[in-house]
């Protein structure tokens, strides 16, 4: 009788404290990752876009090697028209129309040049963004962008390597959420590169300080766009 | 098909004759074959028990968590991204159960079951605990117990139960069902049960009967 209780209480004490559902744990890096992805995001439109600027530039100063070489890159199937001080820029079998105006001053005097796009309509031109040459630093432009609360100082410069042409950033700025703030730098001695095929970049590191408005926390980190390879959050195109 | 309706019949007939523990004895004496059926006394008796059950998807919907995540906006996100949750623990089902027992075979009371589950939330760089998601569950339910065996120790019976369960969330009507339960011992005895229900499909315990003294 008493070899069926303690196989009983035996029975007992294994049903006890079994774990039912697995906790979750994220990647280590994920508040980084995600914080990095936001500045990224937030920062890959005015550095694309700057490619309609330099293509200009070398229309303008009649380097057609240059001109080639950015239309193989990322302007493939695009006309451009030059009126004066426009360049109108069209894609072939599409109705959207970036138009570089210049006032006048080549980039590496410091011509200060707007890029609008039709948005596709005709009679449409709404202004995108405003780029600045650097005097003394050539195929380089710098760019203010303010938009929804956030600030970006940005320096664009393409770079042509041996077999490669990318965009090299440095710059910082503010980004104001609804219930968070982010301050951004980009490391001088590291700056971002942007393959003329990505929206992130490859290269760089940067410094972020985040503060959660609500929860009062915040978060302080340096991080190197190396260490993003496997965020889920990118897109190539 | 009569005789096969007589079959049936005497099939369930013989199961509350060997629930009631009946012996049948024969003798032949000279040309006669006496046959003697002797069926003991039955006292009444109360019954109590204590085991402890596994866990079920039953359960499951008194004791899960209700913290998936907030992703609704970017903070949201970063406070999840910096911390984890652990395990969701269950401690067993313990239920106290309490029947009288009019007759051999068929047993009436009811069913007092807790079982809760454990989990929290912590920051990943330090550790420190956010917040906790501990639930738990009460469930009150009168049971019947039916015995279909019983052959000196050794009992084999089944059983329902339909009640409430309340705790950590609303109450709710539930229920359980013992599909096959053993039980060995004469006052003092363990059983284990397989089911179905909010007792868990599994459960073990030891339990104490005694007769009512009284007219027989």
């Amino acid at each position: 009788m008493r070899k069926y209780i303690i196989l009983a209480l035996v029975a007992l004490s294994t049903l006890s404290s079994c774990s039912v559902e697995s906790g979750y744990r994220p990647a280590l890096n994920s508040v980084e990752a995600l914080l990095f992805d936001n500045v990224t995001r937030s920062i890959d439109n005015p550095i694309d876009e700057s490619k309609y600027i330099f293509y200009a530039d070398a229309l303008l100063r009649g380097s057609n090697a240059e001109v080639e070489q950015l239309k193989s890159k990322r302007l493939f199937g695009v006309t451009a028209t030059v009126d004066g001080t426009r360049v109108f820029i069209a894609r072939n079998g599409s109705n959207d129309v970036y138009t570089v105006v210049t006032d006048g001053t080549a980039l590496a005097e410091g011509g200060v040049w707007q890029l609008l796009t039709n948005d596709g309509k005709e009679g449409v031109q709404r202004l995108l963004y405003t780029y600045t040459g650097v005097v003394g630093s050539p195929r380089t432009v710098s760019t203010l962008v303010e938009a929804n609360k956030s600030t970006h100082n940005l320096t664009i410069q393409t770079v042509q390597s041996e077999n490669n042409l990318y965009f090299q950033v440095l710059g910082s700025g503010d980004i104001l959420g609804y219930d968070y703030e982010l301050h951004y730098t980009i490391k001088q001695d590291a700056p971002f590169c942007y393959d003329y095929n990505t929206r992130a970049p490859y290269c760089g590191e940067v410094e972020i300080d985040y503060r959660d408005l609500n929860r009062n926390t915040s978060h302080h980190v340096l991080f190197d766009a190396k260490n993003d390879i496997d965020n889920p959050y990118h897109y190539y195109y | 098909m009569k005789r096969l309706q007589i079959f049936i019949l005497l099939l369930f007939i013989s199961g509350s004759l060997c629930a009631q523990g009946v012996v049948v004895r024969r003798e032949v004496e000279g040309d006669y074959l006496k046959i003697t059926k002797t069926i003991p006394v039955w006292q009444k008796r109360h019954n109590f028990r204590f085991s402890i059950g596994s866990y079920s998807s039953v359960l499951d919907y008194y004791l899960s968590t209700d913290y998936y995540g907030n992703m609704s906006s970017f903070s949201d996100q970063v406070d999840s991204a910096g911390n984890y949750t652990t395990d969701r623990r269950f401690y067993g089902l313990y239920s106290l159960n309490y029947t009288y027992q009019p007759y051999r075979w068929f047993e009436v009371g009811g069913t007092l079951s807790f079982g809760a589950t454990t989990q929290s939330r912590r920051q990943l760089e330090t550790d420190a605990k956010i917040e906790d998601y501990n639930y738990y569950a009460v469930v009150v339910m009168p049971t019947v117990r039916f015995t279909y065996m019983n052959r000196g120790i050794v009992q084999l019976y089944s059983g329902i139960s339909l009640g409430v369960a309340f705790g950590s969330k609303a109450p709710e009507f539930t229920g359980d069902c013992t599909l096959i339960g053993c039980s060995v011992g004469k006052k003092l005895f363990g059983f284990a049960e397989l089911g179905a229900g909010v007792g868990g499909w599994s459960r073990v315990g030891i339990g104490y009967r005694f007769d009512i003294k009284g007219k027989k």
